[in-house]
């Protein structure tokens, strides 16, 4: 059959398998870069980053606590001997609990909440949801009870912090957090209690929306230091 | 024939090879396929058609390579044209053209099979 065809002919024979071989060829290799790079591994490759992030987050964390820790060894070895300076030391750490800038622990409450499990009235689909005005109802009333040291998903809250509602999220120092929510706080644990459980107060609110919220008191309440330390950039002590 | 199929060999090769020595902006790269995909579609189309025309006896080598291209080039910028508009043409040309390459494989073998049928009753 060869022998037949014009030349012209085969031209055109080469000419169209080129392209159709070339166009496929294409197809498929990019088809295939596509699939490596946006396919269905990359779910699995970005929550593997997020659990490696997040453990970079708590070793450098427990970095943190540890340098600071030295920093307080070394002004206590600065402090010995040196009868008038010891007030100041100790006054410093009190400062330092209250900032958030250690690690502290003690008696308090944990308490857990968590977004609705029940499907929420179709009247109002963010009734079931633990809002950020509701942490910040609940963190309010701790503080009003006398805790000393508070945090909410292991963020401290400190006079810096802010909790707020970024799209669907809640972030607090700025970090995202997500349900379950675990707020300790260390303090009387029957004052802490029986301020959030009071007729009318903040449990009571959130359990008729459907809130899940439970209270535990505990004798040992870890709470986290704050993980960045605030920068001071224009307030200054005023001398009047 | 075994030039049409060398030749498509090597185009084979080629744009398997061509994506590992130029990489393509990130949009061609994720809108190319898109096209792509038609042209070939279209392409094939016109192919299967030249071999139906060619068993028919109704080959013009004019009315297939301008097919082959025209066709391709069409089919790519009507999905283009679907998706600035946000109507998706690129469904109307899958359709057609499908539908086309089935027509065109039905009679190939229809006529594939009568031959076979001639050969065996002269034959037996």
């Amino acid at each position: 059959m060869r022998q037949y065809l014009a030349n012209d002919q085969r031209f055109a024979i080469v000419l169209v398998g080129l392209t159709l071989g070339l166009l496929i060829g294409l197809q498929v290799r990019t088809l295939g870069l596509q699939r490596g790079s946006v396919g269905t591994s990359r779910v699995n490759v970005l929550v593997e980053r997020l659990l490696r992030a997040q453990e970079e987050i708590e070793k450098l964390r427990d970095e943190v606590d540890k340098l600071r820790q030295q920093i307080s060894d070394y002004e206590r070895a600065m402090a010995e001997g040196k009868a008038a300076t010891q007030r100041m030391a100790a006054e410093l750490n009190n400062l330092r609990v209250l900032a958030g800038l250690t690690k502290v622990r003690g008696p308090g409450i944990i308490v857990w909440l968590t977004d609705s499990p029940k499907p929420v009235s179709p009247e109002d689909p963010s009734s079931g949801i633990v809002h950020d005005t509701d942490l910040l109802i609940l963190v309010n009333e701790l503080r009003n009870a006398g805790a000393e040291a508070i945090a909410v998903n292991n963020q401290r809250i400190v006079s810096t912090t802010a909790i707020r509602c970024v799209g669907n999220l809640i972030t607090v120092n700025g970090v995202t957090i997500s349900p379950p929510y675990e707020v300790s706080a260390i303090g009387d644990p029957n004052k802490l209690k029986e301020a959030l459980t009071m007729p009318g107060g903040i449990v009571e609110q959130l359990t008729t929306l459907g809130i899940p919220v439970k209270i535990y008191q505990r004798q040992d309440v870890i709470v986290p230091s704050l993980s960045i330390t605030p920068k001071l950039e224009l307030a200054r002590p005023s001398e009047r | 024939m075994w030039l049409g199929l060398m030749a498509l060999l090597v185009g084979l090769v080629l744009g398997l090879w061509l994506p590992s020595i130029a990489i393509f902006p990130a949009t061609l790269q994720q809108q190319l396929p898109n096209y792509l995909g038609l042209a070939i579609l279209a392409a094939l189309d016109a192919t299967l058609g030249a071999w139906r025309a060619n068993m028919e006896g109704t080959y013009d080598i004019g009315v297939f390579l301008s097919g082959f291209f025209v066709n391709m080039l069409a089919a790519a910028l009507l999905a283009y044209l679907g998706d600035l508009l946000g109507v998706n043409l690129a469904l109307a040309a899958v359709v057609a053209f499908g539908t086309r390459i089935f027509n065109n494989l039905a009679a190939i073998r229809r006529i594939l099979l009568q031959r076979w049928r001639q050969r065996v009753s002269r034959v037996g």
